[in-house]
């Protein structure tokens, strides 16, 4: 076996933004896969027979345009479309908000409810715009390794500066203090709307376990905002289903020249003496290698891969410390025909629909999480993706993906069985009659994918789609922890691409970006 | 006509940070007249005596952040300022409790007996937040910087806290960032394992705030009630001989020693503007008063939004000011008794009656106090902070009889259909029920009781929406940003009209920080 100069565990987006930048220095990198398939959260897979989903993701926020333009992925034939409407709020009585890429028409939609909100919504999305300029320049940076920070890192941070020049101090300023807020207190500036303060702050609890109550949501609402160019609730479909994203990231990293071996499950990163020297695979397979990157959540890395006897106390005890609590389930339906739901267009189908009435709604719906219990009346977001791409089901059938908050890890006094997967399908189920009349008649099948069952088919920690809770105690210099912040371990020759990595969850693939670029300086 | 006085410095507010602020200026020689518009000094750091022979420390009840170099140049003991220790923390269970004292190796046998693990790693996280605190310490010590514009000497003190931070080990920034960020719940999740233990200790995260001990935050808060400090013994809460409004009069008395002038019942109307510059102040009763320096202890709603007009004010600055969070989160029960609270799971005197009571079983109970008044009610089973100041100090109640001081989480400012006199007594009844629980005989000894609605905090003291810190202590209404950016260095947009209430930096408590520095900061620029 060729001795590699890297090894890549994990075949996510982050993963093969890695391999590929990597692969196109020259470098010889193998990316190893455990499941059958590439991609990870950008998974587009069957469910039911003859039905396709996306299994995590149905849009993508935002795309780094570094990855875009390095890993060429134009001319690696992805196509990403994004519909003229967004996302629609939907209201019982039928007056729902339709967030279009243009703001007066997404205005016009929101004075049905109140016509001061409508007066703002154009500055609030220009005001969350400038703010999204700081964190997009912030996330290109690796962070600076704190408390010590040299005359060299303070020049890297002044990058982040440049936004003021054409956003003002003022600028920084109110980032400094949405990013802390709670929904609630950002959305008392702005919006009366109940509705309309319920689906923005949908943006805040995007992938959390935390409700729209808890402070730095801001952060969350901000961190899906980034390069989406004051198109509020921006959403992206891949043609074809998320899974193509994957598919041209491979196709891409290929053409680099990486090696890749899907069904290689990675049992143990190999490392004695504080150095990584390669990873051993089940079934027995040594592979050595110059430099291991892994796109694994930290928890898995460290605990799992690397063990807890390779790692310091105090590294082994921050580690620990992470917070992940998956609370994010997914279910999807395979439905007889297309659910009609009234006051939206066959064409606006095309789009992200979401149920949250009021932030109280969504609150109420996280309470249920903090006490270790399925929300009675939860949060969904969902898409037709097949109105998208026909071939997700058999001709006049359909797909709905929802995704559903909140469903904790952590249940108290109860599991994750099969009937408590029905019991929150059912939860689901009642809440989308009240929107799509008739809705269970059409249900033909149904997938629920609990947190746990998302630790067990994609090795995520707690389920946790972020590889760790995005709050600021796990932010940027803390990201996945104040010693391995800089994509770098504290063991030697093993490096960190995935999203428990700066700056955090999401396709964006920046973490890839980062890694690559810090793992070439060494 | 009125009677038109001139003077050096007017301060608006007869309560500490306005003493404090009055003091300090009168003993740099400046001729400072204090305007309080009720009919005794101290405001929320007042004693009163609302039923005959028992004396209430009304709101603040307990006094640990008082700086001591406040206390050494005002000369506070010579004018009445004396602190006795609070002996313990009690957290009275269903069948248990839990007994913290002064008394280390008592402590650490009776966490033992919950828990020998956690009455290890108490033993090592008191050190720490101690250093922790010192470490925030001169963070607190600095007038904020105009990060917008920073002055010369902004840019030193900036520079002066970075070198501080590269001082601080790994460790102990790895633990600051997390007491600024997490949830007070998280944080102590890492450390501890006894629940009554971990929800007593994340109490202090949550009191003055609206938030729970699992929202993100609330550890700062914690941190915050951390840097108390007596005489040098860190994280020490003492009770003031004759309540807290003691503490007010010792340093009223020492602002008058050093020549302030001080006039109750004197409610200011307005400040006056002229030219973009305050002048004086006009009372209610229409009375004028002349002065170099107007000083505003109001919170930052009443100081700018009430005191001047807007129109006299920047716009922006107008907009952070209302956007400015000071949602009130509690209530205050005060309650004259005919004898001694009997804890089910304690019963009888004993240490467990000589220090801080807290109603605080587990995180949940916590929480689910939280969450109703999230949703706008005041909590069913709420926390609560007890003291029983008589049993401390005998002269705040005739013998044999005692006071209790029961603050009291959560009660909403925004409380659905309002708060009236229905749901005062509601709320009332409300808190003796959760006591009841674990001292059934409350109800047999009450001889009268006060409750106070966040909605009475804000009509009887002044404080907006009954926030007890002025403004929430959220991260993002910290430091520089408080009370608002470029004008949390006590200054405001107004010439010579300044602030120095807990609405400015480092925040509140009856820490006399914000007058302290206040005052300084005017005396600098004069």
């Amino acid at each position: 076996m060729d001795r590699y100069d890297s090894i890549v565990v994990g075949g996510g987006v982050n993963s093969l933004v890695t391999a590929s930048i990597l692969g196109q220095s020259g470098k010889k990198v193998l990316l190893l896969e455990a499941r059958n398939q590439i991609g990870g959260l950008a998974s587009t897979t069957e469910f039911s027979p003859g039905y396709k989903c996306n299994l995590v993701n149905d849009v993508v926020k935002w795309i780094d345009p570094r990855v875009l333009k390095k890993l060429d992925i134009e001319s690696h034939g992805m196509e990403l479309f994004s519909p003229d409407v967004v996302r629609i709020a939907l209201d019982t009585d039928d007056q729902h908000i339709l967030f279009h890429r243009n703001t007066d028409q997404t205005a016009a939609s929101i004075s049905n409810h109140s016509e001061e909100d409508a007066k703002v919504w154009k500055e609030f999305t220009k005001y969350i715009d400038n703010l999204t300029h700081f964190l997009e320049k912030l996330y290109e940076l690796t962070p600076p390794k704190l408390p010590d920070v040299g005359l060299k890192e303070a020049l890297s941070m002044r990058a982040m500066l440049t936004p003021v020049r054409k956003h003002g101090t003022r600028g920084l300023v109110d980032l400094l203090r949405v990013v802390p807020m709670m929904m609630p207190e950002l959305m008392d500036e702005w919006f009366e709307s109940e509705l309309l303060r319920g689906a923005v702050s949908a943006a805040g609890i995007h992938h959390i376990t935390l409700g729209p109550f808890a402070a730095a949501t801001g952060y969350n609402l901000l961190h899906q905002h980034i390069y989406s160019d004051c198109v509020f609730h921006n959403a992206l479909f891949v043609k074809g289903g998320t899974g193509n994203l994957a598919e041209t990231l491979l196709k891409s990293a290929e053409y680099a020249g990486v090696d890749i071996r899907t069904r290689s499950t990675v049992q143990s990163i190999d490392v004695a003496n504080g150095v990584c020297s390669g990873v051993t695979l089940e079934g027995g397979e040594t592979i050595t290698a110059a430099k291991v990157v892994s796109g694994l959540d930290p928890t898995h890395t460290f605990i799992k891969l690397v063990g807890p006897a390779e790692l310091n106390p105090s590294f082994f005890t921050q580690v620990r410390n992470i917070k992940y609590r998956g609370s994010v389930v997914r279910i999807h339906f395979a439905l007889n025909s297309l659910p009609e739901i009234k006051g939206v267009s066959q064409d606006q189908m095309r789009t992200v629909f979401s149920i949250n009435p009021s932030i109280e709604y969504i609150e109420r719906a996280a309470d249920a999480a903090k006490y270790g219990r399925i929300s009675e009346d939860p949060y969904v977001e969902f898409t037709i993706p097949s109105v998208i791409n026909p071939d997700f089901a058999p001709e006049g059938k359909h797909v709905l993906s929802a995704t559903v908050q909140y469903a904790p890890y952590h249940l108290r006094n109860q599991t994750w069985s099969e009937e408590l997967k029905v019991q929150l399908k059912n939860n689901v189920v009642r809440v989308l009659e009240n929107y799509i009349h008739g809705f269970s008649d059409q249900i033909k099948s149904f997938a629920v994918f609990s947190p746990l069952d998302l630790e067990d088919k994609f090795g995520l920690t707690e389920g946790n789609l972020n590889h760790g809770e995005m709050t600021l105690d796990q932010f940027f210099f803390m990201r996945p922890t104040m010693s391995s912040a800089q994509y770098k371990s504290p063991i030697e020759n093993l490096y960190l691409c995935g999203p428990g990595t700066h700056p955090g969850g999401g396709l964006h693939g920046t973490n890839g970006f980062n890694a690559a670029h810090e793992i070439l300086k060494q | 006509m009125s009677l038109v006085n001139k003077y050096d410095a007017i301060v608006i507010g007869g309560g500490h940070n306005g003493l404090t602020a009055a003091a300090y200026l009168a003993r740099a020689g400046k001729k400072v007249l204090v305007l309080e518009r009720r009919y005794v000094l101290g405001g929320a750091a007042v004693t009163e005596e609302v039923f005959p022979g028992f004396k209430y420390s009304v709101c603040s009840y307990v006094v640990s952040l008082l700086k001591p170099n406040i206390i050494r140049e005002l000369m506070l003991p010579k004018f009445g300022l004396e602190l006795l220790p609070l002996e313990s923390t009690f957290t009275p269970l269903d069948n248990d409790y839990l007994l913290r004292t002064a008394d280390e190796d008592q402590t650490y046998r009776e966490i033992s007996r919950h828990s020998p693990r956690d009455a290890e790693t108490y033993m090592r996280f008191g050190p720490l937040m101690g250093q922790i605190g010192m470490a925030v310490r001169p963070i607190l010590e600095t007038i904020a910087p105009n990060i917008m514009r920073p002055s010369l000497s902004d840019l030193g003190a900036m520079k002066k806290l970075l070198n501080h931070f590269k001082t601080l080990s790994n460790e102990q920034f790895e633990y600051l960032t997390k007491l600024m960020t997490m949830s007070s719940a998280d944080f102590l999740d890492e450390w501890f394992e006894f629940e009554p233990l971990k929800a007593t200790m994340c109490s202090s995260g949550i009191i003055g705030t609206f938030m729970g001990p699992r929202s993100p935050g609330s550890a700062y808060v914690m941190l915050h009630h951390y840097m108390g400090d007596i005489d040098g013994a860190f994280r020490s809460w003492g009770f003031q001989r004759g309540g807290t409004g003691a503490v007010s009069m010792a340093i009223a008395r020492s602002a008058e020693q050093f020549g302030a002038d001080i006039l109750t019942e004197a409610a200011v109307g307005k400040v006056i503007v002229k030219n973009g510059s305050a002048v004086g102040v006009v009372l209610e009763n229409g009375d004028e008063y002349q002065a170099d320096k107007v000083i505003s202890g109001l919170d930052p709603k009443l100081s700018f939004l009430k005191m001047v007009d807007e129109s006299d004010l920047p716009s922006d600055f107008v907009t952070d000011i209302k956007n400015f969070r000071i949602r009130g989160s509690s209530g205050k029960v005060n309650l004259a008794l005919d004898g001694l609270p009997n804890f089910t799971s304690l019963p009888g005197d004993g240490p467990h009656l000589r220090g801080a009571i807290s109603i605080s079983p587990s995180y949940d109970y916590l929480e689910k106090a939280y969450d109703d008044a999230k949703y706008g009610n005041f909590s069913q089973e709420p926390y609560m902070d007890i003291i029983l100041p008589s049993v401390i100090d005998p002269g705040m109640a005739p013998p044999g009889k005692h006071v209790m001081s029961c603050f009291v989480q959560y009660a909403p400012y925004d409380i659905k259909g309002g708060w009236d006199d229905q749901k005062r007594e509601d709320f009332g009844d409300t808190v003796i029920n959760a006591l009841a629980r674990y001292a059934p005989n409350i109800k047999d000894i009450i001889l009268h009781r006060q409750v106070l609605t966040p909605a009475d905090l804000e009509s009887t003291f002044g404080l907006t929406e009954g926030n007890i810190f002025h403004g929430e202590l959220t991260l993002q209404q910290l430091f520089v940003m408080r009370p608002a950016v470029k004008w949390a260095n006590y200054k405001t947009p107004i010439t010579n009209y300044y602030q120095c209430g807990s609405g400015t930096h480092p925040g509140g408590g009856v820490t006399g920080s914000p007058g302290e520095m206040a005052a300084k900061k005017i005396l600098k620029d004069w």
